[in-house]
C-alpha cells in the first residue's frame, strides 16, 4: 500500500487567506498548528501536513473502504531534514492514526519532498522498503486534463520499470462513487488484467504526481512481461513530450540518486 | 426549507471553487463535486464549513466523506435542517 498527494503551493486555491478561518482548526490538530505557526515556511508547512493526511487516506482507503477521512485525527509529524540539495528538501515524518479508524496501523512513515514551487507527500506502512517506491512528479501544460496527464505519466512509469510497451499498460479505478462504490483507487492493467502494482496518482494546479512500488507482488505482474525491468531507483531513460519528470528512489538519500527525464 | 432552496444555496457556495464553468452550467444532483466540478479536496472542506456556516448546522467528517455529488450534499443538509 502506498498512498500519494502533491499540493502546488503557488496555486490561487492554495492561498491561506482565501480558506475560513476555521479551516485550521477543522483540519489539523493542536500540535499540527503549533508547528506550522512556529515554521520559518508556515505555507509549506500547512500544506506538507495537508497533503500527509490525503495521503494517508489514500492508503487507508487500499486497505480499506471503510476508512474516513477524519483529518483532525490524522495527525502529521515532520522530525528532520533527510537532505537539502537544489532548493529541494526531504523530510521524514510520521502520521499517526487512530486505531479506532485504522485497525493494525498505529501510524504510518512520510517522506515530503519540498521545493518552493510544490509539496509532494508519500505515505507508506511502517517498515516499507523505501527503495521499492519510485515516484514522478510532472508540470502539465494550463490546457491539458490534469487526470489523463497523471494517467500517462503512471503507465510511463510502469512501462519503463517492468521494461514494456507503454501500450500495454493501462490504468483503471476499482470503486466508483457513481456506481455506489466508496473507493475509487487506481490500479495498473497490463495486457488488459489487473497487475498488482500498487499505485497512487494525484494532481493540484499545475502538478500531477504519481508513486508506486513494483515490488510488493511481483507474482500478479503476468510471466514474460518483465525484460530487464529496471527496478526502483535505477537510472531510467524516457520521454514524456518535453514535460519535466522527477524520479526517486526513497531508500537513498543521495541527490545523485535523483534524476530529471525527459 | 425547500429542497430546490437549499439547491440553490449550495451551488452558490460552491461556485467561485468550480474550475469547469461547463459542468457548472449544467449542475445538477449527479453532478460529482470533486470530478466534475473540479473542485479541490481541501477546498472541500472548507465548503463544508461554509455548509455550516450559512445553514446554522454541524456536519461530522464521516457524514463528509460521503459527500460526492451535489445530491449528497442538498440530501445532507436538508436532513440537518
Amino acid at each position: 500500500m502506498i498512498g500519494n498527494d502533491i499540493v502546488d503551493l503557488e496555486d490561487p486555491d492554495a492561498r491561506p487567506e482565501t480558506f475560513r478561518p476555521r479551516f485550521d482548526e477543522r483540519v489539523f490538530d493542536v500540535a499540527e498548528r503549533r508547528s506550522i505557526v512556529r515554521d520559518a515556511d508556515p505555507h509549506m508547512r500547512r500544506w506538507a501536513h495537508w497533503a500527509a493526511k490525503e495521503a494517508g487516506y489514500k492508503l487507508g482507503r487500499q486497505a480499506t473502504e471503510d476508512f474516513v477521512f477524519t483529518p483532525s485525527r490524522l495527525v502529521a509529524r515532520f522530525e528532520s531534514i533527510e537532505s537539502e540539495e537544489s532548493g529541494r528538501t526531504i523530510r521524514k515524518g510520521t502520521l499517526a492514526l487512530p486505531r479506532s479508524i485504522a485497525p493494525g496501523f498505529g501510524h504510518l512513515e512520510l517522506r515530503s519532498d519540498e521545493t518552493s514551487e510544490r509539496v509532494h507527500v508519500l505515505a507508506a506502512p511502517p517498515g516499507a522498503d523505501w527503495d521499492a517506491i519510485t515516484e514522478a512528479t510532472e508540470i502539465v501544460s494550463a490546457d491539458a486534463d490534469p487526470s489523463d496527464r497523471v494517467r500517462a505519466l503512471a503507465r510511463f512509469m510502469i512501462a519503463r520499470d517492468l521494461g514494456i510497451e507503454e501500450t500495454r499498460v493501462a490504468i483503471g479505478r476499482r470503486g466508483d462513487p457513481r456506481a455506489g462504490g466508496a473507493a475509487k483507487i487506481p490500479t495498473a492493467l497490463i495486457d488488459g488484467a489487473r497487475s498488482g502494482l500498487v499505485l497512487s496518482l494525484s494532481h493540484h494546479g499545475r502538478f500531477v504526481a504519481c508513486a508506486m512500488t513494483l515490488r510488493s507482488d511481483p507474482d500478479a505482474v503476468p510471466r514474460g512481461t518483465r525484460s530487464g525491468a529496471a527496478g526502483s531507483g535505477a537510472a531510467g531513460g524516457g520521454d514524456m513530450n518535453g514535460c519535466e519528470a522527477m524520479r526517486r528512489g526513497w531508500g537513498s538519500t543521495s541527490p545523485a540518486r535523483n534524476e530529471v527525464v525527459g | 426549507m425547500e429542497q430546490s432552496e437549499v439547491m440553490e444555496r449550495v451551488v452558490k457556495i460552491l461556485t467561485p471553487w468550480v474550475k469547469d464553468e461547463g459542468a457548472l452550467a449544467n449542475v445538477g444532483m449527479e453532478t460529482n463535486i470533486l470530478e466534475d466540478l473540479k473542485v479541490n479536496s481541501a477546498r472541500l472542506v472548507d465548503v463544508v464549513i461554509a455548509f455550516e456556516d450559512d445553514f446554522d448546522i454541524e456536519i461530522a467528517d464521516e457524514d463528509v466523506d460521503k459527500v460526492n455529488t451535489v445530491g449528497d450534499a442538498v440530501t445532507l443538509i436538508s436532513a440537518k435542517l
